[in-house]
């Protein structure tokens, strides 16, 4: 009987740290490998062929465009340079012109003319300063050149 | 002994995934306001490479069998989104043809795939 507990409270020294070591060598490994940078989401809805709305009270329509070397232009005013990827004069004035339509109860919306040869990385930045003005109805023309 | 072998398991584990769609080689571009989302719904990804392949998912395609690919998508899972991972250095002709063949197929909400920083 005392044999059997010595043998007990042997097998208790005998503690192994060398598993729980792996296991934790495990786990960093894991989570190093792990994406470290979650990617976001940027959602537009396109214009679906819908019927023509009923009520006529015409939207303020704007025109984004982007040239080839990325540059940008509202109602054909030059934006921004070209080496910021921010467009806070962008952001700022359609702020501005979203602030006046919505006084008047009318709809903003946003036509983006992208060149096909500018980077897609500009669309993006259009975006993100259509989405800071908080204009939602946005679309793409399609086709050009 | 077993360790290793566990070890070597959890490795090959996140390699395999690295090699799905998730991580044809993509840079994403850059928008501050993006949110991450908390609930990513049903999404099917169609990535763009620099070089303007196309991805559904992780099998390459040419923009015109896209059209067909979405329909049969949104036939079996109605709610179905895109979530477009768009090089940042993609000519924007490429990323203009996915949205012609998504608005084409008769899914028309879109999901830019971008990085906050």
């Amino acid at each position: 009987m005392a044999r059997k507990r010595n043998t007990v409270l042997e097998s208790e020294d005998k503690f192994e740290i060398t598993a729980m070591i792996d296991v934790v060598f495990l786990l960093l490994i894991y989570f190093m490998v792990l994406p470290i940078q979650q990617e976001a989401d940027l959602g537009i809805t396109l214009p679906a062929e819908a019927p023509p709305a009923k009520d006529l009270d015409l939207p303020s329509e704007h025109l984004v465009e982007i040239m080839p070397n990325g540059q940008v232009f509202l109602n054909r005013q030059p934006m921004g340079s070209l080496e910021s990827r921010e467009l806070p004069q962008l952001r700022e004035t359609l702020a501005k012109l979203k602030l006046s339509s919505d006084r008047m109860d009318v709809k903003t919306v946003v036509t983006i003319d992208a060149d096909p040869d500018s980077p897609h990385q500009r669309s993006i930045d259009v975006l993100n300063a259509l989405k800071e003005a908080d204009i939602k109805l946005v679309s793409f023309t399609m086709g050009g050149a | 002994m077993i360790d290793v072998v566990f070890l070597l398991i959890a490795f090959f584990m996140t390699i395999t995934s690295e090699i799905t769609e998730e991580n044809i080689k993509i840079e994403v571009p850059i928008a501050e306001v993006a949110q991450v989302p908390e609930e990513r719904g049903i999404r099917q990804t169609i990535s763009i490479t620099e070089a303007g392949d196309i991805f559904f998912g992780a099998q390459q395609m040419a923009p015109d069998e896209l059209v067909n690919a979405i329909r049969t998508t949104i036939e079996n899972e109605p709610d179905t989104r895109v979530y477009l991972r768009a090089d940042s250095r993609t000519p924007h002709r490429y990323v203009q043809d996915v949205m012609a063949a998504t608005a084409q197929a008769g899914l028309y909400d879109l999901i830019f795939a971008t990085n906050q920083e």
